[in-house]
């Protein structure tokens, strides 16, 4: 009578200390780092020793700012970039699915982007879209001088040429994560449209879409969570942030909070924090509205 | 067997502890323990040039290695950085930790200021002969305040003024060397004249800041003085009534409005590289960067031109920007204070600068060190800065907080194209400082 519930013990033990060094892990490694965040985002930390702990005076002195505001809308602005590049990367992966003429080398050349150097990229950007650089050498061979501009001189052309800059690195993800999802889908169907007569765009949007929804969800979740957080590279070699704070969005916000000569990384971890809150309310909107999309799919 | 078994490793224990006692009474009678210092040196002690070549090739190498010959039981690990806010950070959080390196290269001023609790007071450590013979120590000391705490040795004295292209301007019918611009009124008809002759004679560098850094800043401590700029910072005064301030703003904003920049003063990411080629007729230049635009140009082309007046009632009657922008400090948690202090002396001693100058740019803090020490007795640029720089003016980076200087450079573009107004700027500038309170 006793031997079952005492092999049940015996089993949560074992279970209980094989997740445990995971566990362990996660704490130290997650856990901890957030809520030491949390805790010096409600201090005056300087770097060094000065730790006084001040409340909530670090977010309201945000809440009060123009800047935070303006790098908020920023980050909402650069969101364009999402669709765009799921877009562009659902074009590429049916064109590599229906095996294009030449899709074995397009396949590799449209993944190189991904593998350069955030960094690199957004160096590059910047010198072809200088006002003495080859965008504007090329619009003025062309007679198009009226349109050879400071490009990164103006918020609204600023923001395109970042805007750009990431749909261009990420078209190769997209398309390897829905050529993923293409696969999975049972190749008769498409057959069955083209007999049907379907040209390539039907296909696309009206075969295919609505087949890979999940596919198309973690995609935009993903990239919704990687452009709050993720951008830091691009607007610091593209635009520094400028003209201003026009091009500036909340994760180099908290760099130049942060790592700035006089730092104010309470100030940085409280701007980390509400950057945390955004991107976890954002992702649970997105999950909310997929999954209604999705229920009224099925 | 089992006994056996004890014995013996009761017999290895015993070696073994008698081993470790040996040693360590050994290593307590054999006189001073060695003492490595690690070094984190920046632009002052080596160029980019030396760092193509191998580490032990460097001019700093030679030095440590001098100074390690004449201190037998001290080394010195010499760890290249690149100076910025990260290496600062990097810094902050090895302090933190007392791991950092005994000896580092930091910025002067506001910038070595908030690091205070990491630094070791040098007052006790000072010799006599050195606080005569180097200058800049009010730049390394607490708040400016005479008397306070010594927070490094000065070191890498940078100097910065015009640097302009002679033949273009000769092209303009011009003679700087004879007949130079002396006030910033004759300053802008000279350069009516170059972009007469299809040249652009002023030469923006909107992204690196240099404009600011060196020119913009020049004026306005010119006319409104240091006092001004400290009370304009910590809330006492505004920049919204600041003159010199807004003067400066309003003639670098009428420079680019009337063409006499290039257009993309405010985003140029290439104006050295233009000069260089021929295509700007003056921009901004210090003596770090001087040499290279020298070696471009060929020395007969290459001028320096001191900041002409801007101001009827100047406060500061220099005509040169710079100082000791950088120095080299001790961390308070090092274990040993008295051999770095003996170290970052030797760093600032007259063989050590003579020795440095081989490679680096920038000019020696001491005063005792002659042009003719130096080879620089035939070099017509080094002798005029030389000159000049017996009355300069401070660097303004360095004399106020970090967080406004930051806004400065991240407006002035826009102040220059138009997209905020001087007194706007000012206001703005206030409301930071107000906000900072």
């Amino acid at each position: 009578m006793t031997t079952k519930p005492h092999r049940k013990q015996k089993e949560l033990l074992i279970s209980l200390l094989g997740i445990a060094p995971v566990i362990l892990l996660t704490l130290a490694f997650k856990a901890y780092p957030l809520g030491s965040v949390i805790y010096k985002s409600m201090t005056n930390w300087d770097g060094l020793f000065r730790q006084d702990f001040i409340g909530l005076k670090n977010y309201l002195r945000l809440f009060r700012s123009e800047y935070f505001w303006k790098t908020l809308v920023n980050c909402f602005i650069i969101l364009i970039n999402v669709p765009i590049q799921i877009f562009v990367g659902l074009i590429v992966s049916m064109l590599l699915y229906e095996k294009t003429p030449g899709w074995r080398f397009f396949r590799s050349l449209y993944y190189l982007p991904q593998i350069v150097s955030s960094v690199i990229v957004g160096y590059l950007f910047a010198i072809f879209f200088s006002y003495s650089g080859p965008v504007n050498q090329i619009l003025k061979s062309i007679g198009l001088e009226r349109f050879a501009i400071e490009w990164l001189g103006s918020r609204t052309t600023a923001f395109g040429v970042v805007i750009l800059a990431l749909v261009w690195i990420n078209i190769g993800w997209q398309g390897v994560l829905i050529l993923g999802g293409l696969s999975s889908i049972d190749p008769s169907v498409f057959d069955a449209a083209k007999i049907d007569g379907t040209n390539f765009f039907q296909r696309t949007f009206y075969v295919m879409l609505p087949m890979i929804g999940r596919v198309i969800e973690y995609s935009f979740v993903y990239s919704v969570a990687w452009t709050f957080t993720g951008v830091f590279p691009f607007i610091y070699s593209i635009t520094n942030g400028g003209p201003g704070y026009d091009t500036t969005t909340l994760d180099f916000l908290v760099y130049q909070k942060a790592f700035r000569e006089d730092s104010a990384l309470g100030e940085a971890c409280a701007l980390a924090v509400l950057l945390l809150i955004i991107v976890s309310l954002l992702t649970l909107i997105q999950r909310k509205i997929s999954s209604r999309v999705n229920e009224w799919s099925d | 067997m089992r006994t056996k078994k004890r014995l013996f490793i009761m017999v290895v224990l015993l070696l073994i502890v008698s081993v470790s006692l040996v040693a360590k009474g050994a290593q307590e009678t054999d006189g001073p323990k060695p003492v490595k210092l690690t070094f984190w040196a920046g632009s002052a002690y080596y160029n980019s040039e030396e760092a193509k070549r191998p580490q032990n090739e460097w001019a700093i190498t030679k030095i440590v290695q001098q100074f390690e010959a004449e201190n037998p039981g001290i080394t010195v690990e010499v760890i290249p950085i690149e100076l910025s806010s990260e290496t600062i950070a990097k810094f902050k959080a090895a302090a933190i930790a007392k791991n950092g390196p005994d000896v580092i290269e930091l910025w002067t001023g506001s910038y070595i200021f908030p690091l205070k609790d990491v630094l070791l007071p040098l007052n006790d450590y000072i010799p006599a002969d050195d606080l005569a013979k180097i200058s800049g120590w009010d730049a390394v000391t607490y708040n400016f305040e005479p008397g306070g705490d010594i927070l490094g040795y000065p070191c890498g004295n940078n100097y910065a003024g015009l640097v302009y292209n002679k033949a273009l301007v000769k092209a303009a019918g011009m003679d700087w060397d004879k007949n130079p611009p002396k006030t910033t009124d004759e300053f802008k008809t000279a350069l009516r004249k170059i972009k007469a002759t299809g040249v652009v004679p002023f030469g923006f560098d909107g992204s690196k800041g240099r404009i600011l850094h060196y020119a913009t800043i020049y004026w306005w401590v010119e006319e409104s003085g240091y006092e001004r700029l400290v009370t304009n910072a910590d809330g006492r005064t505004k920049y919204e009534d600041d003159k010199g301030f807004l003067n400066l703003l309003s003639f670098m904003r009428s420079l680019f409005e009337e063409g006499l920049t290039n257009v993309d003063a405010a985003t140029s990411v290439d104006y050295e590289a233009k000069f260089s080629s021929g295509q700007y007729a003056v921009t901004v230049g210090g003596v770090n960067n001087a040499m290279a635009f020298e070696a471009a140009l060929g020395a007969e082309n290459f001028g320096f031109l001191p900041f002409p007046q801007m101001s009827a009632n100047p406060k500061v009657t220099a005509s040169i920007i710079g100082g000791a922008g950088n120095c080299v400090s001790i961390g308070n948690y090092t274990k040993h204070p008295e051999e770095a202090a003996k170290f970052v002396s030797y760093l600032a001693s007259k063989s050590a600068f003579i020795e440095l100058t081989k490679s680096v740019t920038t000019f020696p803090a001491r005063t005792d060190v002659t042009l003719e020490e130096l080879g620089w007795s035939d070099d017509p640029f080094r002798m005029k800065i030389y000159e000049l720089s017996k009355n300069f003016a401070f660097w303004v980076d360095n004399s106020i907080p970090a967080n406004q200087y930051d806004e400065m450079k991240r407006f002035f573009p826009n102040v220059l194209t138009g997209k905020l107004t001087p007194v706007e700027f000012a206001r703005q500038m206030d409301k930071l400082v107000k906000d900072k309170e």
